[in-house]
């Protein structure tokens, strides 16, 4: 469904991704680990376009989509769920919905989508109109989700949905991703939370310094040495 | 104190222009982050179309109005291709100069292409004053606005209930976040700018008409007037544009009537010297910078 082949992107002299591969089948939940700073973001901004690779190429269904402007790669299915959620804070909780569909067609699909998306985000039904700053954590990630499946994605690309939510919102999102790829969605989901990544994923690549480093099942992953002292490196580190 | 009231009055729709040229500003500073110098200059273009359309053909009004829109609009989008799309996100600076450079290469050409200076201008309607019990009302002033007020509807109506205005106030509260919409960014900020144009280019119409002549200077002078007006509602803010139009129009309908023509534009910079010391937010500033700190401050 999604093929990265040969990815590099630089800031200036900074040089962030260094000749990324990978791939995502139709279906699957994907996992990119790594620390913070090895690229796992760049990458996936270069997928929905809001950066541009110096070189690589980007295939999704089949056809190029490098260098392609994000509301075009948006309009094929790929969805992605920033980092810090990205909430409208001026904007209610439905106008924030609404704009995850910017990109879908007619008003009434629009409503009708909001219900879809508000039997299975039942906490936000309550807070349609309330403004997207008065959320906490939890359940702006939330919301966040839901606007990104207004957008009706084939692929929805989560990065780090987990990052600075209490233990249980935390919980509540990595529970919630299995059931998105039961409903026909493929996710490729950038953790630093490798345990709970690892655990619902079906494959995993592993980002160091802006290169793959390893990659496999998520299973055989999370038993591999390297990722456990690195991912107990990072534990002692705070 | 029919006095009073008449000055109020008249400041009202006066100020209702005035509130138009602010719409502009703001739409353009709320979307882009960026002072827009040269939206005076570029609606006295639009202005000195419109003579030229009176001049070569006898136009009437409606299509004087048009032609000065239009023009407006057309130079609006070429102040935004030069100075705000060429210029990189972040050279906020750069693109405020080159504002102003363009600002100078206007008043120059128009300076060239008209050189007598002041033009004639042809008033939109020629009637008599209303009474109305002690007061009177001009009727250009009426028709201003009306005017005014039915544009700010027609605004407030596409921000609130389209698809288009939501993704702008989106691209004007975090132009990054509105990417991962799938929102054209470049696209809506090139919208707003026409938008804002075609409001610099009516309101400067209907103060043209109303004061029958032209001259080059009139760029500088909508650029004072939006950027008071707007600097006293609270920039970024479409509410406090039209309410810093209004109080702006008000002051100086007291001014003229009490100290004289002269100190017209005066109070207009000692009115707004006030705000910047007092109250630099503007009357809608102060909430607009509390919601952008609520929204900053979530984790």
């Amino acid at each position: 469904m999604l093929e990265i082949h040969d990815l590099h992107l630089s800031y200036g002299k900074v040089r962030a991704v260094q000749g990324v591969s990978l791939e995502v089948a139709d279906g699957e939940i994907v996992a990119l680990i790594g620390a913070n700073g090895a690229g796992k973001s760049s990458t996936m901004h270069a997928v929905c376009g809001i950066e541009r690779p110096s070189s690589g190429h980007i295939r999704f269904l089949g056809r190029a989509i490098t260098r392609m402007p994000p509301h075009r790669i948006m309009r094929r299915g790929i969805v992605q769920v920033p980092e810090g959620r990205l909430i409208f804070g001026g904007l209610t909780v439905e106008q924030n919905l609404r704009l995850g569909a910017h990109n879908v067609a007619g008003r009434a699909k629009t409503g009708a989508d909001i219900k879809r998306v508000l039997e299975a985000f039942p906490m936000l039904r309550e807070r349609l109109d309330e403004p997207g700053s008065a959320l906490s954590g939890g359940q702006a990630q939330m919301l966040a989700l839901a606007r990104g499946l207004m957008a009706r994605p084939r692929l929805l690309i989560l990065d780090e949905p987990s990052l600075g939510l209490a233990p249980i919102a935390a919980l509540d999102v990595f529970a919630l991703i299995p059931r998105l790829r039961d409903a026909g969605v493929t996710i490729l989901l950038v953790e630093q939370n490798v345990r709970q990544a690892l655990a619902i994923a079906d494959r995993g690549y592993v980002l160091e310094s802006g290169r793959i480093i390893l990659d496999g099942k998520a299973a055989e992953l999370a038993e591999h040495e390297l990722l456990v002292s690195a991912y107990l490196g990072l534990q002692r580190g705070g | 104190m029919v006095d009073f009231i008449q000055n109020c009055l008249d400041g009202i729709m006066l100020g209702s222009s005035y509130a138009l040229l602010a719409i502009g500003f703001t739409l353009i500073f709320g979307v882009m982050r960026r002072l827009n110098l040269s939206y005076g200059p570029s609606i006295m273009v639009g202005a000195f179309v419109g003579t030229l359309v009176y001049l070569e053909f006898k136009a009437n009004a409606v299509a004087i109005a048009a032609a000065t829109v239009v023009g407006a609009v057309i130079v609006g989008i070429y102040v935004e291709r030069l100075c705000f799309r060429a210029i990189r996100r972040g050279a906020a600076v750069a693109s405020m100069v080159s504002s102003f450079v363009i600002w100078m290469q206007l008043e120059e050409i128009v300076t060239v292409v008209f050189p007598d200076r002041t033009y004639f201008f042809p008033p939109m309607v020629t009637a008599d004053p209303i009474d109305l019990g002690p007061f009177f009302f001009k009727v250009e002033y009426i028709v201003m606005f009306a005017v005014a007020a039915v544009m700010t509807v027609l605004l407030h109506w596409l921000l609130q209930h389209t698809r288009f205005g939501l993704a702008l106030r989106a691209v004007s509260e975090d132009p990054r976040a509105a990417l991962f919409m799938g929102i054209n960014v470049g696209a809506v900020m090139f919208l707003a700018f026409v938008i804002a144009s075609a409001f610099g280019g009516v309101a400067a119409y209907l103060i043209v008409s109303a004061d029958g002549q032209i001259t080059p200077l009139f760029g500088l002078w909508a650029t004072f007037k939006g950027l008071i007006a707007m600097m006293l509602g609270g920039m970024g803010s479409i509410p406090g544009a039209i309410l810093g139009g209004l109080l702006l129009g008000v002051v100086e309908a007291h001014s003229i009537w009490y100290l004289g023509t002269e100190y017209r534009d005066l109070s207009a910079y000692f009115l707004l010297f006030l705000f910047l010391v007092f109250r630099p937010g503007g009357l809608m500033g102060q909430l607009a910078v509390e919601r952008e700190l609520a929204a900053t401050r979530r984790v």
